[in-house]
Order: C-alpha cells, then structure tokens, then sequence
C-alpha cells in the first residue's frame, strides 16, 4: 500500500518537479548552454544565469547509497519504519535523494537498477517520485 | 593575523543541568572564563554568541551582554553549525587585529537535554537541521540516515566494516572515561557496541552523539595584553575554512569530508608543518564523521582511520593524539554548541593544566568543526606562546 505524503513545500523552485510527478513524469532541472542538470534547483543556472528548462528524464536510475531508518522522527513516518532513503543516480547522471520502496528494507543493495514510481501527496496537485527495485 | 591569543577558558561538566537556565548556563560560563583569564566583565568591549535551540532571542549576544549587566559596543550572534568555534575564534582575532575590540568574549552554549525534550531536539534537527526543506524532507530522512548513507558509502569503497565504526567510538569512550566534564563514562566494548539498537543503518545507536546539556566560554586579546595576564600564553596561531555546499544532495561525494582544505589554509597562515601537529581534536557528531574528517585532514590514510584507531596510534601516548576528550561521540553534544570542547580541551593542553591526562609534549593543535552533513568546515591551530 502506498502511502500518501505529506505534500512537499509547493511554491519554492522545485514545484514543477512535484507537478510532473503528478502527472507521471519525472522532469528535472537543465541548463542548456552548460548542458548541466541543475540539482537542488536553483531556479537559474548558478554558472550562467541562464533560466533553467524542466526536461523529463527515463526514470531509470541506480542505488548509490543508502540507509534503512528505523527510527522516525517526522511524525508522519513515524508508522511507516523501517523505510528506505537513498541517493539515487539516474541514466541521465544527476543524483537526487529518495525513497526505495515496495520491498523489504534489506533487499536494496548498492548500485541496484531501480526505476521511478510517484506517489500521492497530501496535495492533490503535487505527487512524489520515489523508486523500485527492477526485476 | 598572528597577534591574538586564548587567555581565559571555561567549561563545566556536560550532561544533564537541571535547574539550570540557557541564560544562567552563558553568564556562569563567561563570568568563569574571564575569572579564569583574570578580567572584569566590563573589560569585555565585544561578544560573540550562537543561539542556542534551547532559549532563542532577536539577537543572542545582546540579550546576553543585558543579562550580564553589560554593554559591549559590539555583540554578534553567527550561525556557522559545527563550524563555529573556528567562525567565532577568527571573528575575535579579525576584531582584535583591526582595532574593534581589545577582549572578545565567546560563549557557546545550549541545553537541548533538560529545557527541549531530547525527542524534540531531534524532531528540530530533522525539520531545521541539515535536512533540504524542498527536496529532502518528504522523504523522512533522519539526521543518522543522512550520515548512514555516507557510512554505506564509505563501507564499500573501502571495504570498512562495524569494526572500523566501533573502533572510533570505543576510542572515545575510553578517553571520555579520564576525563571530569565528560557526559557518557560507562564503559564500551565491541559486543555493547553491537548490543545497541540500529538506528539507520549501518549506524547503530553508539555511532550517534548523545544529546547533552553543555559548552563553554573562551576569552580572545591580543598576545601583547595576555603577557601580562594570569594564564600561560596560548597564542591561536591560524585558521582555515572551507564550504562546497549545504545539503547532501548536492555533495559530489559521498566519502570525501572535504575538510582538507581548512587544514591546508590554516597551516599556511600559521607558517606551520602537519608533522608540527602534536594533538587533534576533530569533529566527530557520529562515528563516521570522525574516521572521514580524520582522513581528508591527512591524519590517516583514505580508509585507513579505523584500523588507525585499533592500532592505538590516536591514544594519548600514540602516534598522534586525538580526541583525548571523549569527542562529541562521548564528552558530550551540546546542541548548537557541539565542538567547542574541542577548543577547551587543546588550550587546557597547551598551558599545561590536564593534570593526570596532560600529553607530554604539545605545541601545536589542531581543533577541527564542521557544519552539516561534511558540509563546511573550520579549523583552528593554536600553539603554546
């Protein structure tokens, strides 16, 4: 059962990446003329100020490292450990943090393949991409 | 830039200070240390404060210098994580160099234990803590997930184990253990290490700082006025820091503290040699902090920290002292106030005043802090005057 997060912070820079999750996409940050992803987002590119492009990566990716909290401290994760937070590098080279979910927290390994999955937020606007193992 | 020196220094056992307020906590700290430097209260012409998670105000260091029944022309309250102790020591020297200020007083302190609830202190560091509010936070990552996943890192690019985590945190223990301000002194063993509950994995709960009540106060003039004081000279003879980033998203590695620069700096305004360097204290808020920031300050090869430690060569009598104080991981973890034992600690050594732990031969030290998760850093290099 997936559950519903709360929503993330929905009008700062990232809010376009929430809205393609919702849409099943997931778009990431580009700077053209650097040909550079852009990750946390910074709006403009912090290079050469040229305004960034939000481009649908394949979602593929892999675990570069993680770790199983077993512990909560958010109050609404609190019922959900033991969970998975990793980094995760896409295909298309630029790393984010997330959630790998849908198995036991001991089946994730390092460099496991792991595809995207979005999840609903408390927002109906804003979805979350988190990843699954891959078979 | 060579002219300030350390003249006064207090601290109090850390821990748990019931009945004690964050405001009460400061004033005795700083009215100790000047006491210790032999000054007045009114002598202090500028103070630098954090603010403390605890007991926030507008601004710290003026409700302080109110406390007090003071009024310095100058009061600062810098933000710098666990970097501060270096922020707030080369903002006393650049005062004193320039001629802002002939006494800096510094004080950092916090009482996350017994005025937050300890579960709250932590709730906090989640939520204002080394955490991304935007893209970190919806994934419920744990200060000790963030530190689990460089721990996981390192663990494979350098085919570390347990062994290596528990090496640290013994180290500290048993250095914790000798010494009187020291919060945890229960001693530790690799199967009470591996008893203890995983917290975010491969980090079990002795890889974590305990959360202390605690910090000290530290009293900065220029050499030429601390000749004529009451403590042997302890000249503060550089600093170096360095920042590539805040957040953990954004590190371009998982296993690279990125520390060494803060050294290289410093050492290059001192005019001095790493080999100079007689005793370290680094910044160590979990285990693995301490064997990465250990290594990209040089101290030991890459991936080489653990069995470092398990061959005695950071004991007191080793090849290179080091957190001979317990570290944060045992001597305590004030909060906001974390790493300004580690300033304490090199000063008491360096006059001479350890009593039975004092090293042997110490020159030169070498006090290390970081903000972050290995996010910045600041370090320190006093020597005996």
């Amino acid at each position: 059962m997936a559950m519903i997060h709360s929503a993330p912070r929905g009008n700062r820079e990232a809010r376009p990446h929430w809205v393609a999750a919702r849409e099943g996409r997931l778009a990431m940050p580009f700077c053209q003329p650097c040909n550079t992803w852009n990750w946390p987002p910074a709006g403009a590119c912090p290079h050469c100020g040229t305004a960034l492009t939000w481009r649908d990566c394949s979602g593929e990716g892999r675990v570069v490292s993680f770790s199983i909290v077993r512990r909560a401290v958010q109050p609404e994760w609190k019922d959900h450990a033991p969970y998975v937070v990793a980094i995760i590098e896409l295909a298309e080279g630029v790393r984010l943090l997330s959630n790998v979910v849908d198995c036991a927290a001991e089946a994730v390994t390092m460099g496991a393949a792991v595809q995207v999955a979005f999840h609903e937020t408390t927002d109906p606007e804003l979805g979350l991409p988190v990843f699954r193992l891959k078979d | 830039m060579t002219d300030s020196a350390i003249v006064g220094i207090a601290e109090l056992p850390q821990g748990k200070m019931p009945g004690v307020t964050p405001m009460g906590l400061h004033s005795t700290l700083a009215r100790m240390a000047l006491a210790d430097a032999g000054l007045h209260a009114r002598d202090v012409d500028a103070i630098i404060t954090l603010s403390p998670r605890s007991d926030p105000y507008l601004i710290h260091a003026t409700a302080l210098a109110e406390f007090m029944g003071i009024a310095p022309p100058v009061a600062l309250t810098v933000e710098g994580g666990g970097a501060a102790p270096a922020v707030m020591t080369d903002m006393a020297r650049m005062m004193i160099a320039g001629g802002r200020a002939k006494t800096v007083l510094v004080v950092s302190a916090d009482m996350p234990l017994s005025v937050v609830s300890r579960n709250a202190y932590v709730n906090t560091l989640a939520d204002a803590g080394p955490v991304h509010p935007d893209i970190e936070r919806p994934y419920g990552p744990s200060v000790p997930s963030l530190f689990g996943i460089c721990a996981r890192a390192y663990m494979d690019q350098y085919g570390a184990t347990d062994e290596d985590l528990a090496a640290a945190a013994m180290h500290d223990r048993r250095h914790a253990m000798a010494h009187p301000n020291a919060h945890m002194r229960q001693p530790m063993t690799l199967e009470s290490y591996r008893a203890t509950q995983m917290i975010a994995d491969p980090l079990r709960l002795l890889d974590c700082t305990p959360v202390s009540d605690g910090g000290a106060a530290v009293v900065v003039t220029s050499q030429e006025r601390a000749r004529d004081l009451r403590q042997p000279l302890v000249k503060v003879l550089g600093a170096g820091f360095c920042a590539a980033r805040l957040h953990l998203s954004a590190a371009a590695s998982l296993t690279d503290s990125g520390a060494g620069p803060s050294l290289r700096d410093a050492l290059a305004q001192a005019g001095r040699a790493a080999a100079d360097i007689d005793l370290a204290l680094v910044y160590d808020c979990f285990t693995i902090a301490l064997l990465m920031n250990i290594e990209a300050l040089g101290l030991a090869p890459p991936g080489g920290a653990g069995a470092a430690f398990r061959a005695g060569e950071f004991n007191a009598d080793g090849r290179l002292p080091l957190n001979i104080h317990g570290g944060l991981l045992s001597h305590g973890y004030p909060g906001r106030a974390a790493g300004i034992s580690n300033l304490v600690e090199a000063v008491v050594q360096l006059r001479g005043q350890a009593g039975d732990r004092q090293l042997k031969r110490v020159e030169t030290t070498l006090t290390h802090g970081m903000g972050g998760v290995f996010a910045t850093h600041g370090t320190l290099l006093l020597g005996k005057g």
